[in-house]
């Protein structure tokens, strides 16, 4: 286990790779370990960064922390801290919001970004999705029982404060990014599962006149973890995002499966 | 759990197969060329060594026969990372006294599965 201490509390993450940094943030339902087999096929080429953010997973529980611009502040802090001077970003859920105001507020600090699962627009019921259903519970729901790595999973969001999903939802339950795409120059693929019953999927009207640096994507065999539910898929439309020059020519990719030759 | 001795010389897959067992809940330690691979097997005493077949210094055929030569070492299941298209040399891994084979290339996700079914098989 890797940690680093900000603001006298640790922040545990894993690192695994080698080559520019990839930095994966985790959503309301989990930690950094839903992203090992992303982890797993990128490693060849990234060195990629998973962390669990203040009130998740074995990070800090500190409630203080908790207000959506410290998880925000959290992430520039690890920077700093592990000497990374700019890195590619993907962020799910919760994690896809901290990642892409750090984006707007950083942009010389971030190469790419790809959010998944983002709550585009404000949603007065994202608040009681996030916190009337227990982290577990949804798991059940959203995640194959019979992944071999499930419990582990299971294990990680049973360690989720509550306190830590009522403050992020409420703060996302109230904003609205498209101005904050507007501005955003970097490249950017806006990813969502078609099915996911815990963030809306944005209507196509929502997303008019983008700029040409962002592309949307939607993973139709996908609910709330598109990097699990089509984890081949996923990862290969990743792996081709970080190293398009022209990120409007980015379209899914038939399955492939990283094989260590 | 269990602990894995990965011996192999290519750092990618060493890493790669060292991280997914890791968080699959394993133990391991690893080395990069057949002789370490022997030494780092007497001091840890795993419960499964995955050997390469070509490594410098000492081949994964030559660590295997010393392994199993060795009283202390003997019992400890050895199975062996091929690339598809060798498959004589499966067969010289199995004479040299290897349990099992894992063809290269392999997911991560198929190598638990295997790793864990030769655990449970050796346990018997």
């Amino acid at each position: 286990m890797s940690a680093v201490t900000l603001k006298d509390e640790l922040v545990h993450y894993e690192v695994f790779g080698r080559g520019p940094a990839l930095i994966l943030i985790h959503g309301w339902l989990g930690s950094w370990r839903y992203w090992i087999p992303t982890m797993q096929q990128l490693s060849a080429s990234y060195r990629t960064y998973a962390l669990d953010l203040w009130g998740f997973g074995d990070s800090g529980k500190r409630p203080s922390l908790y207000q959506f611009e410290q998880q925000v502040g959290l992430v520039r802090q690890f920077m700093e801290s592990l000497g990374i001077t700019k890195a590619a970003f993907v962020g799910h859920a919760l994690g896809a919001a901290v990642s892409l105001r750090f984006a707007v507020e950083n942009p010389n600090l971030t190469a790419r970004l790809m959010t998944v699962s983002l709550p585009l627009v404000g949603d007065s019921g994202l608040i009681q999705r996030v916190t009337s259903t227990s982290p577990s519970a949804w798991l059940e729901r959203l995640v194959d029982k019979n992944r071999p790595d499930y419990q582990a999973i299971n294990e990680e969001a049973t360690k989720a404060d509550p306190e830590a999903l009522r403050v992020s939802a409420e703060a996302l339950s109230i904003q609205d990014w498209r101005p904050a795409l507007s501005n955003l120059k970097t490249p950017y693929v806006l990813a969502h599962g078609e099915q996911d019953p815990l963030v809306n999927v944005p209507e196509d009207s929502l997303l008019n006149g983008l700029n040409s640096n962002i592309h949307r994507v939607l993973l139709n065999d996908s609910r709330h973890f598109p990097m699990l539910d089509e984890a081949a898929t996923f990862n290969r439309l990743l792996a081709d995002f970080l190293g398009a020059e022209d990120v409007s020519q980015l379209q899914l990719k038939k399955h492939w499966v990283r094989r260590v030759r | 759990m269990a602990k894995i001795l990965i011996a192999e010389d290519e750092r990618d897959i060493r890493d790669l197969v060292t991280f997914t067992l890791q968080f699959a809940g394993y133990e391991v330690v690893s080395a990069s060329n057949g002789s370490e691979a022997v030494e780092i097997a007497r001091d840890e005493m795993p419960d499964l060594i995955m050997m390469d077949v070509r490594m410098p210094v000492m081949t994964g055929y030559e660590a295997c026969r010393l392994l199993k030569e060795d009283g202390p070492t003997q019992h400890i299941p050895i199975v062996f990372l091929s690339a598809k298209g060798q498959e004589q040399e499966v067969q010289s891994g199995m004479d040299a006294g290897a349990v099992d084979y894992i063809l290269k290339p392999f997911s991560p996700e198929n190598l638990t599965r295997r790793v864990e079914e030769i655990l449970a098989r050796s346990a018997k």
